[in-house]
């Protein structure tokens, strides 16, 4: 079968393509529009995946959009009634865009994409999320949880998944209803953290290093999580089902004080009580998320009795909780969609589609570079075109070693290499290197590269042989999950004391395993980097300044190089080390102005 | 126009028979003064190329 | 080019109207304001010089977007200065209109696009810095004028100068730009209006299914627990189906 998958509308729209089973291209539209979490109609991202596969609307089988807007439309209803007359504000606006546009997505999307409307079919929130992860897995069995803020009605939904050579299925078992949602709750907590909900949660898990967890107690008792995994939210303490810009009450700031203004400075080196105070909730709603999320996985391994499990959803993107599950909810492995929020439904749509009801097999393929990429004759051309002088290196080893003495002088590099990464990671594809021995470095890359707040910490990228040598592994269950960040791993002395910028406060680091065939140049750099040093790790973080999605193009690259204070650019083969004289002029006045 | 019209229309017959057959069919006043007020707005919504004036007679 | 000024009682109007709307914390809000219009544009600019085939505009377009792009930054930072809880609204409150306008118009019909709006930027911050007291703000238009002007210099260079080789009259294309932009401004008004209407009509609805149906919604259990799942969808006319 020909699966074109599409999410839309909520956040992150995104398409990907599946052709008799394989991903053959997936990629979220902010990359193309440059709006970070676009939810617009991904009309870019259609065109990319199409063309890369080769392929028209015709051509397809099936066209799946990610769940059904009409049982959420129902959804919607109904609790706007059972808060009647609190939701009138969220009522009103709500219903203007879905009677105006959201109801007849159908009509709308047969509109743009000329398809027929046979062709158009609709999968479930929960359902799209667990196939992306379940189907990319690899597993013969696996029991599936998928998390996040609400999709129909399911907050939490636990399914059993089978794919061996008698029997392909993905069943649902259980689910949680909104509003009784783990990821609602977190995101809550990120508003009153001062922090942008579905941006700011990965800030909540960077700041929580730096507090103690002191308002666990309270947080359970206003959302308690039973031993089963069951989530009960007192409503008295937040406000997402009745407004759309207040997720919180005054009830809660009450109970747990004054919440921080929206995106005021954080300034941690100010140890004041208000500061602490906000390090501590941060500690406190991580600790809670993670429990909440070990009782619902215990739970599943209960109900399904499977060895492996499957994470979805937003709330799986939180690596801290992820190595937590691994350790202690019993499975013998865990994996994580790289794209595990709304981008990563369009794919799992599609490969429900294609596994479930069209029987297609399994194919092996690679789940984190299914973007747009360039040839090296494209890079240079365009690179030229630009009047950027560059080296271009046919040899591997050259370029190789050209990056790594960069990075060995106290250079910062931007690599661009490859098929884009599929989610929000970057692994080495639109990816910023730097050397994580340097004690400035952590300071250096988030303030006058990124410009974002200083307590965020840096990944490492290693080559996977050495992973042990500078981390500790444990039982290894959580072992798919280093190729994609979606872990942390408790750092060993010597990586505490040799590579301070990628070792968080709290002494973890969310790392990257990083093996030949998935990330060939990255490993290439490492590899050249380690025979100078002996440390075969570097910090790599994605490409992109705050408030941006990573580069996606050879033009994005070098936009980011004429923003940033980024030392040396590669993309592909070719090196600018040199910026023209207006890109110096423009780099001096972003740096004024940050 | 057609075609669009007669999704919106298969769309509006399939919600209303979801919930007509659902544990929830008391909805079904509320989306009857919904599909007015949808209605209504697609009709105000049509006429926006006559803009401000139309709305000033409302 | 306007470096000599505006029309005088554009400028008239302008000087009246700027003190009274440019105060305390209002000031804080508009350069925010300013800061996610100038950001929306470098994203224009950057869709632009993506798709632009001609390398020669793909530099000016790229030069522009990154000017963009630190006028945001630059827009952000004064607004912070102001006031620590000064916030950035929201893309969709600044960009309620569909963008990627290279995609929707001509190469020539952008170009006269971008002459107009830069032009039109280029008046307002020039009025802007002349009329505001804070030497730090009058400095801030300054260089973002100065930026403009640049920016309508290409825009007309290249408009006149590709008109001339495809045969057509630039005051044309500019004219129907500025048609266009009227209509869309029309249109937008009453978009505005509509929405106004289209709330108060949703509230009566509201009121009236409230009344209606509200207490069947309130008495349904809604307890946090485990509920059985659905059966998932085996067959493409399962799934055909939206609920």
């Amino acid at each position: 079968m020909k699966v074109l998958g599409i999410s839309a509308w909520f956040h992150d729209a995104a398409a990907a393509l599946v052709v008799d089973g394989k991903v053959t291209a997936a990629a979220q539209e902010e990359r193309f529009s440059r709006v970070k979490h676009d939810a617009a109609f991904p009309a870019q991202a259609i065109s990319f995946v199409l063309q890369h596969g080769g392929l028209c609307i015709e051509d397809l089988d099936a066209v799946v959009f990610y769940e059904k807007p009409l049982r959420k439309f129902e959804r919607l209803m109904t609790t706007h009634l059972r808060a009647a007359p609190r939701s009138w504000r969220q009522f009103i606006s709500a219903m203007s865009t879905w009677l105006s546009s959201r109801l007849w997505l159908k009509a709308d999307i047969v509109e743009r994409l000329g398809c027929k409307p046979e062709q158009i079919v609709f999968s479930e929130h929960h359902l799209s999320h667990a196939a992306s992860i379940f189907f990319t897995a690899q597993r013969k069995e696996a029991a599936v949880v998928c998390a996040d803020g609400v999709g129909e009605w399911a907050c939490t939904t636990i399914f059993d998944g089978v794919d061996d050579d008698d029997n392909v299925d993905l069943v649902p078992v259980a689910e949680q209803h909104f509003p009784h949602s783990i990821g609602l709750v977190y995101s809550a907590l990120t508003a009153y953290l001062g922090f942008r909900v579905n941006n700011g949660e990965y800030k909540v898990m960077g700041l929580a290093a730096y507090g103690e967890p002191r308002f666990v107690d309270e947080l359970h008792r206003i959302a308690r999580v039973d031993d089963d995994g069951v989530v009960d939210v007192d409503l008295r303490f937040f406000s997402f089902h009745t407004h759309d810009s207040q997720s919180f009450t005054p009830a809660l700031e009450a109970l747990l004080g004054p919440a921080r203004a929206p995106d005021a400075d954080l300034d941690l080196s100010r140890d004041d009580d208000d500061t602490r105070r906000w390090c501590d909730v941060a500690a406190s709603i991580q600790l809670w998320a993670e429990e909440a999320m070990l009782a619902v996985c215990r739970e599943a391994k209960r109900l399904t009795g499977r060895r492996h499990l499957c994470l979805a959803g937003g709330v799986a993107l939180n690596s801290v909780a992820n190595r937590r599950i691994a350790e202690e909810a019993g499975f013998d492995t865990v994996d994580v969609h790289p794209a595990a929020g709304d981008a990563g439904g369009a794919l799992g749509a599609a490969l429900y589609v294609s596994r479930v009801v069209g029987g297609d097999p399994r194919v092996a393929m690679s789940r984190n570079r299914l973007g747009p990429s360039s040839t090296t004759e494209a890079v240079a051309e365009r690179l030229q075109a630009l009047g950027l002088t560059f080296e271009q290196h046919e040899d591997e080893d050259d370029l190789a070693a050209a990056i790594a003495d960069a990075l060995v002088d106290g250079q910062v590099c931007a690599l661009v290499s490859g098929a884009a990464e599929w989610g929000p990671r970057a692994l080495g594809h639109r990816s910023i290197l730097a050397d994580p021995r340097r004690h400035d470095v952590r300071d250096h890359v988030n303030v006058r590269i990124k410009r974002r707040e200083r307590f965020r910490p840096f990944a490492p990228a290693v080559l996977v042989e050495d992973v042990d040598e500078w981390f500790d592994t444990g039982a290894g269950a959580d072992r798919t999950l280093w190729s994609s960040m979606q872990s942390v791993l408790p750092a060993k002395q010597a990586a505490r004391e040799q590579m301070p910028g990628v070792v968080h406060v709290d002494g973890t680091a969310r790392v990257q395993s990083v093996d030949d065939a998935e990330h060939p140049r990255l490993a290439h750099a490492l590899r050249a980097f380690k025979a100078r040093t002996g440390v075969g790790v570097l910090l790599n973080t994605s490409m992109n300044l705050r408030g941006d999605p990573p580069v996606c193009s050879v033009l994005d690259a070098v936009a980011f190089f004429a923003q940033s204070s980024i030392d040396v650019l590669v993309v592909e083969n070719c090196i600018v080390r040199t910026r023209l004289a207006w890109m110096t002029s423009s780099v001096r006045a972003h740096l004024e102005a940050a | 126009m057609l075609r669009r019209t007669r999704l919106i229309a298969q769309t509006a017959v399939e919600l209303v028979v979801g919930i007509a057959r659902g544990p929830r069919w008391w909805l079904l006043p509320f989306v009857f003064v919904l599909g007015v007020t949808a209605l209504a707005l697609l009709f105000v919504t049509a006429f926006e190329y006559a803009a401000p004036f139309v709305y000033t007679v409302f | 080019m306007m470096s000599q000024g505006f029309v005088p009682l554009w400028g008239l109007a302008f000087r009246v109207v700027v003190p009274w709307v440019w105060r305390g914390p209002h000031i804080a809000k508009k350069l925010m304001g300013f800061s996610a219009t100038e950001a929306g544009s470098a994203r224009d600019m950057f869709l632009a010089a993506e798709a632009v085939d001609d390398p020669k505009l793909r530099n000016l377009f790229l030069r522009h977007a990154l000017d963009e792009a630190r006028h945001a930054e630059m827009f952000a930072a004064a607004a912070r200065r102001l006031s620590t809880s000064a916030r950035a609204p929201a893309y969709e409150e600044t960009h309620a209109l569909p963008q990627n306008l290279f995609a929707s118009m001509t190469l020539l019909e952008f170009l006269a696009f971008v002459e107009r709006a830069e032009r039109h930027g280029q008046r307002q911050f020039q009025a802007l810095s002349t009329t505001l007291h804070d030497p730090a703000l009058q400095d801030l238009f300054a260089r973002v004028e100065r930026d403009e002007q640049f920016h309508i210099a290409y825009a007309k260079a290249e408009l006149e100068r590709r008109a001339v080789v495809d045969g057509v009259s630039a005051r044309r294309i500019r004219r129907r730009v500025a048609l266009r932009e009227a209509w869309r401004t029309w249109r937008a008004m009453g978009r505005k209006l509509g929405d106004k209407v289209a709330r108060l009509v949703l509230g009566m609805a509201y009121v009236v299914g409230a009344l209606l149906v509200a207490v069947f919604a309130k008495r349904e259990d809604h307890a946090g627990r485990w509920h059985p799942s659905m059966t998932a969808p085996k067959t493409l006319q399962d799934m055909r189906r939206q609920s």
